[in-house]
């Protein structure tokens, strides 16, 4: 535990907490403009969360704890994750917890704490997305281990502190074609993970396509904020483990005010870059049907396991 | 060293095991005593009326599903460490089959959790699908005495698993003659390799940062009481709780990923009326998956043993003649044996 | 050419030859599969390019120059003219062994081409023999869609795939086979393709389509 760690970890929660929600509407107001829309603005997502915030609180007959207390787990996993990741600097609040499969299965328990929720109901809608999200939740899991077996591997330890800190030393490993594959690999469980397209669809409301949706969609109020807001640090971190393990150019390396600033800034650039790439790649796909999502899910588990090969053999 | 990591991993798994499996059994145990079925399909809606025993089976199944903070997330955690830095060691063959088990690792612990999201969702929460769960009542104290005992383990290993970790780690040292592979008090420190795991600083974490998403939104925004309100129902009249997804319909997508291995049999008949072909009177649906493994595996093997039975009561049919008979062959088989190797 | 930059060029290339088997694999249309073959093409030249540069052959050179236009653009086109022939509700493949399944089928291959090609890797540890494993697997995975693919077309894909992958393993362990055998070699593939594409559109006469399991008539 460092100075440094303990102040980027607190600029982290600041960051992922306020910046999530632009993320998500910087996506949104990237997909308008592309398809001729004006859009209603990077703060709308902002607006929304203060909307529903000032409403009163719901509970749906038959409910138990669980419905309630899910938003709050999604929330809290998000935020140990976003503090403890090496975001903004290369050094970590609480190092013993930023270990990638650590993170990985913090990222899960939020997850499988909302198709509980889901399931708590007892509608049809509510069961139905329990149980898609969590046969993808299932089948990402080998992909996202054997992807992160891959980045561990030229570094010697599976410590998200010592994968960043080893890459900013030595940027050639980053073209490496284990790197890339396992990059790939990667962006398909993050685009799987946190729901978007071409695995779910964030703005459907038609259940024959509806996953995430379909899991909260009793949610109403604070709770529905608490979620909203709980999905977006989700996108966000996982964006950001991504760009980290790959590109941790600009985090800072030793405390200062200065280089501090300079490590939030170029990790928001990045973070909103790779969003608004995702978006317009958004823009040009379909929803998979879900049982072709078993297909892309095996296509990126295999380029994970050819990155550890490449990894192990070249 | 790896190998007495991987040995403590297994021994961490088999005393989480110890742990955790109990606690489930003894949840289940309650469950049968107070609804007198098995089938998931026809629980639910059991956590107003057993709160103690879904709180049971709850922490059982968090500890069962490798995820943190729980028993079985340390123990995978060491093992997936073993296997990732066994890559390095020389040799084609761990080079093919270390990735290969991490990726059967991690989707067993991937199966595991939507196993458990199906067992407690369907078994304990939304609300009851058959009259013996909507008149449960919980369990009496010795039950739930035997639960909380197997609870407390369950707890204090995944919150300290340092305090057996150690112990394990020695005999696994023992066994391979290597060093002591696992050292730390409240941190898992692995002798070796730059991997260190904080079960009790990832609970300290969590609450803090659920602490700090309960209170902040109550200061900043005034409180207000819980209205009940009316789940939606497409505004087509009161839920039924057949139109509940059951636990089969929960695996459905799972089990029709997985097709090519579990080949369930399905064949649905549709039974017209008499005065048109095109009006549909009944479709009755049948679906089984058969357990290929018990099929396969079991049933030769099974059918193997039962035809030694058989022909060995042959030999036996109650003649004392028959049998001072067998001795004796015995014994002159055995002459002729030595005999011959001389 | 630097050491470091002929090295990256390589890896690229070899990386680019497995993923377009991949994508074979992955994808079902027809169209895009011998769009995916033309860029495995170019890859394969690249390779020959590459070395050609590095060992300053004219020769080499030159059968760098065939690859790219037989398998980048001679081939492509003869099977883009038998796809146009078979109308546009033949476009799609269905295979014998699903998608997911014959993508681990692929990481299987794959894993066993680098444990089986490791020894002979090990005889000349090079930047270019260590690309050998990737030629192998893209043999084997040839060889998988030759196995499980329903229809001609799509076989004769995978057959060009085993095809690339001999050709990729001769760049990478001996530098190119002489222009006469390579030349010899292309022939000899570009036949194979022609009479294939006039077997498949007789096919399509008889039989009114070109599943291959159709020919169990004749055994009848």
């Amino acid at each position: 535990m460092t100075g440094l760690g303990l102040w980027s970890g607190l600029l982290q929660a600041v960051l992922v907490v306020g910046g999530s929600p632009l993320l998500v509407g910087l996506m949104r107001q990237v997909r308008a403009r592309l398809q001729g829309r004006a859009g209603p603005g990077v703060l709308q997502p902002w607006r929304h969360l203060r909307k529903l915030g000032r409403r009163e609180p719901v509970a749906p007959r038959g409910t138990s704890e669980v419905f309630r207390a899910a938003p709050v787990l999604l929330v809290s996993t998000t935020l140990v994750v976003a503090v403890v990741a090496p975001f903004v600097s290369t050094s970590s609040a609480f190092g013993p917890v930023a270990d990638l499969f650590a993170v990985v299965a913090l990222l899960a328990l939020g997850a499988v704490g909302l198709a509980l929720a889901g399931i708590d109901t007892g509608t049809a809608f509510g069961g139905m997305g329990a149980s898609r999200a969590m046969t993808i939740l299932a089948l990402v899991e080998p992909t996202l281990l054997v992807a992160v077996f891959a980045l561990s591997v030229p570094v010697g330890s599976t410590s998200l502190t010592a994968i960043v800190g080893s890459t900013l030393h030595d940027p050639e490993r980053v073209i490496s074609p284990g790197s890339l594959l396992a990059g790939v690999a990667l962006l398909v469980v993050v685009v799987a993970e946190t729901g978007r397209l071409p695995v779910d669809n964030p703005s459907t409301h038609l259940e024959l396509t509806m996953v995430h949706e379909a899991t909260v969609l009793e949610y109403a109020g604070p709770d529905l904020a608490l979620v909203e807001l709980g999905t977006a640090m989700r996108l966000s971190v996982y964006l950001g483990l991504l760009v980290n393990l790959f590109v941790p150019w600009g985090a800072a390396t030793s405390p200062g005010v200065v280089a501090l600033l300079v490590g939030t800034a170029a990790f928001a650039t990045k973070v909103a870059l790779v969003g608004a790439a995702l978006a317009v790649a958004e823009v040009f796909l379909a929803k998979l049907r879900l049982f072709r999502v078993p297909e892309l899910l095996a296509g990126s588990f295999l380029l994970a396991l050819l990155a550890v090969t490449a990894a192990a053999f070249l | 060293m790896l190998a007495a990591l991987a040995l403590t991993a297994a021994l961490l798994h088999l005393v989480g095991h110890a742990a955790f499996k109990t606690l489930l059994f003894l949840a289940a145990g309650s469950v049968l005593h107070a609804t007198g079925t098995r089938d998931l399909d026809a629980l639910g809606g059991l956590r107003p009326a057993m709160p103690l025993t879904t709180a049971a089976f709850g922490l059982g199944a968090l500890a069962a599903s490798a995820l943190p903070p729980g028993t079985a997330f340390v123990s995978e955690w060491v093992l997936l460490q073993s296997l990732v830095h066994g890559l390095p060691a020389p040799g084609v063959a761990t080079s093919v089959v270390l990735p290969v088990a991490v990726a059967a690792v991690a989707l067993t612990a991937g199966l595991a959790v939507a196993t458990f999201v199906k067992a407690f969702g369907i078994g304990f929460l939304a609300r009851p699908r058959s009259d013996a769960a909507a008149t449960a009542r919980e369990s009496p104290p010795t039950m739930i005495a035997g639960m909380a005992l197997a609870g407390f383990a369950c707890v204090g290993l995944a919150v300290g698993p340092t305090l057996v970790l150690p112990a394990l780690g020695r005999v696994a040292a023992g066994l391979s003659r290597s060093e002591v592979p696992v050292t730390g008090a409240t941190t898992i420190e692995l002798t070796g390799i730059a991997a260190a795991l904080s079960p009790m600083g990832l609970v300290l974490a969590l609450t803090a940062a659920a602490v700090l998403v309960v209170g902040l939104p109550r200061m900043l925004l005034a409180h207000r009481t819980r209205r009940q309100a009316r789940l939606w129902d497409c505004g087509a009249g009161p839920l039924s709780s057949r139109m509940e997804y059951t636990a089969t319909s929960f695996a459905e997508p799972l089990a029709r990923v997985f097709d090519n291995v579990l080949q369930p049999v399905q064949d649905v008949d549709v039974t017209h009326h008499r005065e048109s072909r095109y009006l549909v009177q009944a479709v009755e649906y049948r679906r089984r998956v058969p357990d290929r493994v018990e099929r396969r595996l079991y049933g030769p093997v099974l059918a193997a043993a039962a035809a030694w039975g058989r022909a060995g009561r042959r030999l036996a049919d109650g003649s004392v003649h028959r049998y001072l008979g067998y001795g004796f062959a015995t014994l002159c088989a055995l002459l002729v044996l030595l005999v011959g190797i001389r | 050419m630097t050491d470091a930059l002929r090295i990256q060029l390589i890896d690229v290339a070899a990386g680019t030859l497995l993923l377009t088997a991949v994508l074979v694999l992955w994808r079902r249309e027809l169209s895009v599969i011998i769009r995916v073959y033309t860029v495995q093409g170019v890859a394969l030249a690249g390779i020959a390019a590459v070395l050609a540069v590095d060992e300053g052959s004219a020769e080499l050179g030159a059968v760098a120059l065939g690859v790219l236009v037989l398998r980048a653009g001679v081939l492509p086109a003869v099977l883009r003219r038998a796809l146009a022939g078979a109308g546009p509700e033949r476009r799609i493949t269905r295979p014998l062994v699903n998608v997911a399944a014959s993508l681990l089928a692929a990481a299987v291959l794959t894993l066993l081409a680098f444990a089986v090609s490791q020894p002979l890797v090990d005889l000349a540890p090079s930047a270019t023999t260590r690309a050998v494993p990737i030629g192998m697997a893209l043999v084997l995975i040839g060889f998988f869609v030759l196995v499980t693919r329903r229809r001609a077309l799509s076989q004769l894909i995978g057959f060009l795939l085993m095809d690339n992958g001999i050709t990729a393993v001769g760049f990478l362990t001996t530098a190119g086979v002489g222009l006469v055998v390579e030349a010899g070699v292309a022939l000899d593939v570009l036949l194979v393709v022609l009479v294939l594409q006039v077997l498949t559109s007789r096919m399509r006469d008889v039989f009114g389509r070109t599943d291959l399991d159709e020919l169990r008539e004749l055994h009848d």
